[in-house]
């Protein structure tokens, strides 16, 4: 009743062997290997970052188009374009294709998920992470990202509460 | 240091490819692990967030021991001892530099991470999933991801120009 009150089925749940586990595993290992090759002046935890990875590969993009200093960038990104979103992209496609997956048909309003997008980057900014680097900051034994992920938590719950009041 | 670090670049795509596949073929969403959890007590996503966890702390460890890029880890330790500029990244601080001596950035700090975890949580799960798990999506061909991926980018070339001013002024930097 609850997964039909507020829309949720196992959408998730996959019948492949690369279980949510193992992936989760593998992104723990790459990140803590991305770290390495990264020079000594780069954040910390900083391996893998969907949000702060493409504002730095834009960010950089975006300054040697107009050869400037405009967008600021960590020392990560400072010199060489982060390609983890172009990455994840055409890994996940290939997968897609591979599998024949079909994409759900959305049934949310252009303006409505732009605008959460928009949100959620800048928020993510705020915080100095994406939940992904958030986990690594945690691994990393930082209490301020501990402290931050139960706030997510919160936000979470929050969250919830607010599609189930409202609806979807 | 030439115009493109081949090692970085080629890295981060290859890191992005395989997890991209592997997060394409399980599902795997941190912000859905949560949420699952918190709906019906479904441990299967939220196996990934662990997993994450688990194992970067040990992966972190080994590259402490090995003396390659952490350098100071466990953070915590160098955290207590009053280093202030190790409490949070600078170069992702939205704050810009901070200052070792002003307790206001501190409280800033607090107060930024508190706003910015649960907006994150808030507004993921309004959206049906972490960034991640969007590009991912977009990536199938879901329009609605891919209309959000657009914003999550729009948003990160403005940041600089319209929220950082605004937090300048709030907390006096």
């Amino acid at each position: 009743m609850e997964m039909q009150s507020a829309g949720y089925a196992l959408k998730g749940k996959s019948m492949s062997r690369i279980t949510p586990a193992i992936t989760g595993t593998a992104i723990g290992l790459l990140a803590v290997a991305a770290q390495w090759s990264f020079n000594w002046s780069s954040p910390q935890a900083y391996g893998i970052c969907v949000a702060c990875h493409s504002r730095d590969m834009l960010g950089w993009i975006f300054n040697h188009l107009i050869s400037s200093n405009i967008i600021e960038v960590t020392n990560a990104g400072l010199f060489t374009p982060l390609l983890t979103v172009v990455g994840i992209m055409a890994g996940a496609h290939l997968a897609a294709r591979r599998h024949n997956v079909q994409p759900n048909s959305g049934v949310d309003s252009n303006t409505r998920m732009f605008l959460l997008g928009f949100l959620v980057m800048t928020f993510a900014l705020l915080l100095a992470a994406c939940p992904i680097r958030l986990l690594l900051r945690i691994a990393y034994g930082e209490p301020l990202a501990l402290f931050g992920g139960l706030w997510m938590v919160v936000g979470v719950i929050a969250g919830i509460a607010i599609l189930r009041r409202w609806g979807s | 240091m030439g115009l493109i670090d081949p090692i970085i670049s080629t890295g981060t795509f290859i890191v992005g490819l395989i997890i991209g596949y592997m997060g394409q073929r399980s599902g795997f969403c941190t912000i859905g692990g949560i949420r699952d959890f918190t709906l019906m007590r479904d441990t299967h996503l939220l196996k990934g967030v662990i997993a994450i966890i688990t194992a970067a702390a040990v992966g972190f460890f080994v590259l402490h021991l090995a003396g390659g890029g952490a350098q100071d880890f466990p953070a915590f330790t160098s955290r207590l001892s009053g280093n202030i500029e190790s409490l949070y990244n600078p170069c992702t601080n939205p704050l810009g530099n901070v200052d070792h001596e002003s307790s206001n950035t501190v409280f800033g700090i607090v107060i930024l991470t508190i706003i910015g975890g649960a907006g994150v949580g808030l507004f993921s799960v309004m959206a049906d999933g972490c960034p991640f798990r969007q590009h991912i999506r977009a990536s199938e061909g879901d329009k609605g991801s891919l209309v959000y991926i657009l914003g999550f980018y729009f948003a990160a070339l403005v940041f600089g120009f319209i929220v950082k001013p605004i937090i300048s002024i709030i907390f006096g930097i």
